[in-house]
């Protein structure tokens, strides 16, 4: 079995003279949390209506389970599990019966217990006879992480499934997709503007800007390839200010306070400056990071603006 | 295949506005029924004014037949708004809901979809139709009584108690046929917006606009109205004629399947090509 | 006054006396008809009614109707059937109502057969009728066709067919109706208090053109009909 669960190849779609998605090669492996990155209007809802047949493209090749998804499209959809944006669900139906028709339609097992078992996972199985008109945006967004696992899915397509959550429900989702991963050996295509979400949870990522992917690896590849802000929490602050104005660390240093001072540093950098401060006298506090993937982020898509 | 129709059906029959058609022909029936519980021997004294000054008359001509006959002449001109109601919305719903992100990730084909929906709403058509036979025939029968049947169309013609439900289940079957063409226009229409007033609009005005065309008296437009739908729907009334003219019921027959089966391929077609963007 | 005046009055006399001589009297005549009608006290009978109008399309029909002298009349029907109104009552009393003026007009022949043909003109304004003409079988002394002008109805033939020389009551009745000839009388249309839905029709008297036939079959004569049984509910015929 090929380990390449999605592979795409110079993937463009135009809608009349605006170019949505250009050129996009992507590389998603069995088993990744394959962050989908890149700000408003970068085409990422685009990709994944295209990943998804919703939309066809105007050139290029999308493979699925190594198979085209324009001649195989029934085949692969009864693999992949998938949540566009914000879930929407037939209002005047309950919870139960939205997964039971969805189910259906996904060829997936569509019990009783099988749904309840679902919307037991997701939260909801208290309020499955309600009409999906009375639930929160929240509680769709549940039920949309139901709809797209209960069939089995071995990929599954997440746009935004975080939105609306509060931050415990931020936290199981992030939860639900470590295990999805590393349990069942699902294949996860997340595309979030949470970026501390991708941060924490994706094993690769591609950051697309105006159609075009602008970077592509594994997060701690790509994370490496920038310096890190670092904050300095010490005692005798402004004692520590004089002894780096007067030394090599000068130039590293990008703001201070009362308290702190942070440094422009690459990673060998930071046990380097901490065990200056120490044989210098200073108690190190706390060490932060500060700058991370949500720096990085903003950095290429500014970088790129102008 | 199967599913799907019953999903579609499902979901037509889950959504209240569906009940107005029903709804709708049922108070409409029930009132011509008590209008003419009062006054229909007047009617009948009307049509046959002609008559009672050199004849004699027994028996009911007042009976179910002729009150299902009214109904069906009342209401026939009517009851596409009721069918437009649910097939305008049968697409742009889908559209304005967001549900089409969740229906067609599916691994079902689009020409399924779309041929589901289709077929779903000829069923809703089909009930429709009966529902007023059930009403308007059935239930007049029962409240009035059965006999021959009068009726007026160019001639005075009386049919035999048992020349009659045929001619009832022929129209029917007809009316059936021409409520799909409407149904078919609307769903076409459905097909090509995201809200479902604009398809319920423009069907009620095309079906306007061709019935106005064709009622004016210049030659050139009397030259268009055979390609008009709205002349070929009509001939449900041609089997109250004697004799029945089936060559004119047949060519219209074809006339609207041909309607419907354009209108299908046409709405089939955009609904694969579409990007779904909703 | 001179020979020839006497002549001449005697020529006159002799010519009345010859024409006096070939004048019947109508009423006698008609009288003889009614004196064999009256020999059937009551019967029954099955009618088969065919329409045959340019505007109108009715189906065969099939009733039976039941007569008791002088006038009791009842139809039975077990669907809608309808009948000329001169179907139901063949004694020629009935154009003898009211206030009337007969007169005897010719003898005629037809078809190896003489007929006594009278006229009857109603004096009361206010009958429908404005004349009736009658054609009476000399030797069989029944009703062998009569004509009929109405004000609304206008212009109705009655040709009677017998099943043999000694039938009282008919076979085939062929009723022909032609409304044109009367559908604009001046006395019609003044009748300016009727209401409006009342007054002649134009279009509805198009209606009136064409013929009826009606065949009588099993007649059951003199069984003793009570009148108990004019008087049911059922199937009195509708004004």
């Amino acid at each position: 079995m090929s380990d390449q669960i999605i592979e795409v190849r110079g993937l463009t779609k135009k809608f009349k003279n605006i170019i949505a998605v250009n050129n996009l090669d992507l590389n998603v492996y069995r088993g990744d949390v394959f962050g989908f990155l890149g700000p408003n209007g970068a085409g990422k809802s685009t990709t994944i209506r295209m990943l998804l047949s919703l939309i066809k493209p105007t050139s290029g090749s999308i493979k699925i389970f190594g198979k085209s998804l324009k001649e195989n499209r029934e085949e692969i959809l009864r693999k992949v599990g998938a949540i566009v944006e914000k879930p929407d669900f037939y209002l005047y139906l309950t919870a139960y019966k939205n997964l039971e028709i969805l189910g259906k339609l996904s060829g997936a097992d569509t019990s009783k217990n099988k749904i309840m078992e679902m919307l037991d996972i997701v939260g909801l199985s208290k309020r499955a006879n309600s009409k999906v008109k009375t639930y929160s945006h929240g509680m769709k967004q549940r039920l949309g992480l139901a709809q797209a696992l209960l069939h089995d899915p071995e990929l599954i397509i997440l746009d935004e499934p975080s939105t609306g959550l509060d931050p415990q429900g931020m936290k199981e989702i992030r939860e639900l997709i470590l295990y999805l991963s590393k349990t069942k050996n699902k294949t996860i295509f997340l595309s979030s503007h949470i970026l501390r979400e991708v941060e924490l949870i994706a094993s690769r990522m591609i950051i697309i800007n105006k159609g075009s992917a602008q970077i592509e690896g594994t997060v701690e590849e790509l994370l490496n390839k920038d310096k890190l802000t670092v904050t300095f929490e010490l005692d005798k602050i402004d004692e520590a200010k004089l002894i780096i104005e007067n030394s090599v660390w000068k130039e590293k240093l990008v703001t201070s306070s009362n308290r702190e001072l942070s440094f422009e540093l690459i990673h060998n950098e930071i046990p380097e400056l901490n065990r200056f401060f120490i044989e210098k006298g200073f108690s190190v506090n706390s060490i932060i990071p500060v700058r991370s993937l949500e720096d990085f982020f903003l950095k290429i898509t500014e970088s790129n603006g102008k | 295949m199967i599913l799907l129709i019953k999903i579609e059906l499902l979901k037509i029959f889950r959504k209240w506005r569906t009940y107005i058609g029903f709804f709708a022909i049922g108070v409409l029936v029930i009132i011509i029924q008590t209008a003419l519980y009062f006054t229909g021997e007047g009617y009948i004294k009307s049509l046959t004014r002609g008559f009672q000054e050199s004849f004699i008359m027994v028996g009911n001509l007042f009976n179910g037949y002729l009150v299902a006959n009214l109904v069906l002449n009342g209401l026939v001109i009517h009851i596409p708004f009721l069918i437009v109601l649910v097939g305008g919305d049968l697409l742009a719903s889908e559209a304005t809901a967001g549900t089409y992100r969740m229906l067609l990730t599916r691994p079902v084909s689009r020409l399924k979809v779309v041929s589901a929906k289709f077929i779903a709403g000829i069923i809703y058509v089909f009930l429709l139709i009966v529902w007023l036979a059930i009403l308007s025939l059935g239930v007049s029968c029962l409240l009035f009584g059965t006999g021959e049947l009068i009726s007026f169309s160019g001639k005075l013609i009386i049919f035999s108690r048992d020349d009659v439900l045929w001619r009832f289940a022929g129209a029917y079957g007809f009316s059936i046929l021409s409520m799909t063409t409407v149904f078919a226009l609307s769903y076409f229409f459905s097909s090509l917006v995201e809200n479902a007033i604009g398809p319920i609009v423009a069907t009620m005005a095309v079906i306007i606009i061709f019935l106005i065309l064709s009622a004016i008296p210049i030659d050139f437009l009397k030259d268009l109205s055979p390609y008009f739908f709205t002349t070929h729907m009509v001939h449900w009334a041609s089997f109250f004629n004697d004799p029945v003219d089936y060559k004119e019921i047949i060519e219209s027959a074809i006339v609207l399947f041909g309607h419907i089966l354009a209108l299908y391929c046409i709405t089939a077609y955009l609904f694969i090509k579409k990007d779904i963007l909703s | 006054m001179g020979g020839n005046m006497k002549k001449i009055i005697w020529i006159c006399f002799l010519i009345s006396y010859i024409i006096s001589a070939q004048t019947k009297d109508p009423l006698k005549v008609i009288n003889g008809v009614i004196e064999k009608f009256e020999k059937i006290r009551d019967y029954e009978v099955d009618v088969n009614i065919k329409i045959d109008f340019s505007m109108v399309k009715i189906p065969e029909m099939n009733a039976k109707y039941y007569f008791k002298q002088p006038d009791k009349v009842k139809i039975d029907s077990k669907g809608f059937a309808m009948l000329p109104k001169q179907s139901v009552n063949f004694s020629p009393a009935q154009y003898l109502r009211g206030d009337y003026t007969a007169i005897y007009v010719k003898s005629e022949n037809e078809n190896n057969r003489t007929y006594d043909v009278i006229k009857i003109i109603p004096n009361n304004d206010s009958s429908d009728v404005i004349l009736s003409t009658l054609w009476i079988d000399q030797i069989q002394k029944v009703v062998k066709k009569v004509e009929t002008t109405g004000k609304r109805s206008g212009t109705v033939n009655i040709e009677i067919e017998y099943e043999n020389e000694k039938s009282i009551l008919p076979k085939l009745v062929k009723f022909t109706f032609n409304a044109g000839n009367n559908s604009a009388t001046p006395e019609a249309n003044k009748n300016k208090e009727e209401p409006k839905e009342e007054r002649p029709n134009f279009r509805r008297n198009a209606q009136m053109s064409g013929k009826v036939f009606v065949t009588y079959s099993n007649y059951k004569i003199n069984k003793g009909i009570p009148d108990s049984f004019f008087e049911e509910k059922n199937n009195l015929p509708q004004k």
